[in-house]
């Protein structure tokens, strides 16, 4: 280009707005941008919410989102909620909050015993509602109390079904147990022949030392038997030691029994009346101890006895409600819950016991 | 030179602070590319009045996008500065169909005028030359001359401003040149004919 031009273009430069302007014109633009803060402050808001939707595009966010909506949700929603009635509106969302419950409770157990309660707590609400004299005032009522009744029907087959899964689930962990404890005990008979030692003892069925001259009848009482020729002790007695927890006692306590033999030697000519008062004593021990055996095992069987107590009153609800007895239905669902509740203490309970 | 490296970091310095959004540093970038922006406006719209509210608007456009927006921190506040000045400007065409014609530079603020009348009228005399020698090219070659000689952006600032590649800048620019010359010994050859 020539040099001639290129200069006239370079000395368009001097084209300048006036100062006037340019003075106002920064006054202006200042004023503006101090009155922003109010728009800048909603922008900021706005930049935050565009930040957002494009995080929350991820798919990880948006599960975390959920998750976290969801858990929020059934923890502020949840006590509103329990109070709705199947004819409200927010029954169905009252449904979908249980349902959400249990399908988030992991113990089998647990989640059996919650979806009873709450189908038995649905069947109570639809009962109730059936109950009350203003709800076959309106005018589809006899519709309505058509599907109610299919819906109680449904919660009953429901909560009836949860608990026989939380009786099913019992039983085969009773038999487990009971495996376990069989293999354990046919292990340690395999080895009772190995057991005794140079010492002349031996491990008795729950693997506990047994002195040579013990043994336990089939009630699992120790008999302590005394030979006539070991001179241990008089006439070759037997002397019933008690319960398994007595013969812990005896076990551990042996050497001050061994003290007191020795002391039985020295007085070996004690009298027979002495030996038999004992062994009465040792005999009211035993049975005492056999009473305590047959109330266990009556509270395990007893176990069996309330799942079928439990579907009874179900049965009985179902009727009665069917035979538009609702306040005895009523009633007996009540029964039902009471009953489930203690269930649900002694499934809470186990892992302590454990 | 060292007082031109300290004019470029200062200039570096006040934009990377407005894309922050520091207000105080806004004003003082207004300060510095407030005359520029004026310019290009003026050399595009050819009214003083015009020019003036477009580069205000500019401006105020300039700061509610920083504010409300997440700006790239590497992003040219300058070329920023250009690329709205041209999208009000096809706003402010399309807003008035009706072109008046060219102020005379009698009403525009020329620095330095000396004060001289008849140098003063020489003066007046070349800047209007040039202007109808840019008026008369097509509107992209006027604008990559006005960018590249009078307002001396780099082909950076150029390429960011107009959207376009250096490469292609380049050889659009050769061909504005080529075409302001031939306007130009048009020019020369027209005032020789009247004068002869």
């Amino acid at each position: 280009m020539k040099k001639t031009l290129l200069s006239q273009l370079h000395n368009l430069k001097d084209v300048q707005p006036d100062k006037q302007w340019k003075a106002e014109s920064q006054e202006f633009l200042r004023t503006h941008i101090n009155n922003d803060v109010k728009s800048g402050a909603f922008s900021k808001v706005m930049v935050w919410v565009k930040d957002f939707a494009k995080v929350s595009s991820q798919p990880a966010f948006a599960l975390a989102a959920f998750v976290l909506i969801l858990i929020t949700g059934v923890a502020f929603f949840n006590p509103m909620l329990s109070d709705a009635k199947p004819n409200d509106s927010l029954y169905i969302a009252r449904i979908i909050s249980e349902k959400a419950q249990v399908n988030m409770t992991f113990n089998k157990e647990n989640r059996d015993r919650l979806s009873a309660q709450f189908a038995t707590n649905h069947a109570k609400d639809i009962t109730n509602l059936i109950n009350d004299p203003e709800f076959h005032s309106q005018e589809d009522s006899e519709d309505k109390i058509a599907n109610l009744s299919d819906d109680f029907n449904k919660e009953i087959n429901t909560a009836r079904e949860s608990i026989n899964s939380i009786n099913k689930r019992d039983n085969s962990n009773r038999q487990n147990k009971d495996n376990g404890n069989n293999d354990v005990n046919n292990n340690s008979n395999d080895n009772s022949d190995n057991s005794e030692d140079g010492d002349g003892t031996e491990l008795d069925d729950e693997g506990k030392i047994i002195s040579a001259d013990t043994r336990k009848d089939n009630q699992g009482l120790e008999i302590n038997i005394k030979d006539n020729d070991s001179g241990d002790t008089s006439d070759g007695d037997i002397g019933i030691l008690g319960s398994d927890e007595e013969v812990d006692t005896e076990t551990e306590e042996e050497p001050s029994v061994n003290d007191s033999q020795a002391n039985d030697n020295e007085t070996n000519d004690s009298s027979d009346e002495g030996a038999d008062a004992d062994l009465n004593s040792e005999e009211e021990n035993a049975s005492s101890t056999l009473n305590q055996l047959q109330s266990i095992t009556e509270e395990v069987n007893k176990e069996g006895g309330d799942v079928d107590e439990t579907n009874k009153a179900l049965d009985d609800a179902q009727r009665l409600f069917n035979e538009e007895k609702y306040q005895e239905a009523l009633e007996k669902l009540n029964e039902v819950e009471d009953m489930l509740e203690g269930v649900s203490t002694e499934i809470s309970e186990e892992p302590s016991v454990e | 030179m060292s007082s031109n490296l300290l004019k470029k970091f200062k200039e570096s310095n006040l934009s990377s602070r407005s894309l922050r959004k520091d207000k105080q540093a806004f004003i003082e970038i207004y300060n510095i590319y407030v005359d520029d922006i004026y310019r290009f406006i003026y050399f595009k719209v050819g009214h003083r009045e015009e020019a003036q509210d477009i580069a205000s608007n500019v401006f105020l456009k300039a700061w509610d996008y920083i504010a409300s927006n997440k700006v790239d921190k590497s992003k040219n506040l300058k070329a920023l500065f250009y690329k709205i000045a041209r999208n009000t400007i096809v706003d402010y065409y399309r807003s008035k169909r009706d072109t008046s014609p060219l102020d005379s530079l009698e009403n525009t603020d020329l620095k330095d005028i000396k004060q001289d009348p008849q140098a003063l009228t020489e003066i007046k005399h070349e800047y209007e030359r040039i202007l109808k020698l840019l008026n008369n090219l097509k509107e992209d070659y006027k604008e990559v001359i006005i960018l590249k000689y009078v307002n001396e952006l780099s082909w950076d600032e150029i390429s960011q401003a107009l959207g376009k590649s250096k490469g292609s800048l380049r050889v659009l620019l050769h061909r504005a040149t080529k075409a302001l010359e031939e306007e130009d010994k048009k020019d020369v050859e027209a005032r020789e004919g009247k004068n002869e």
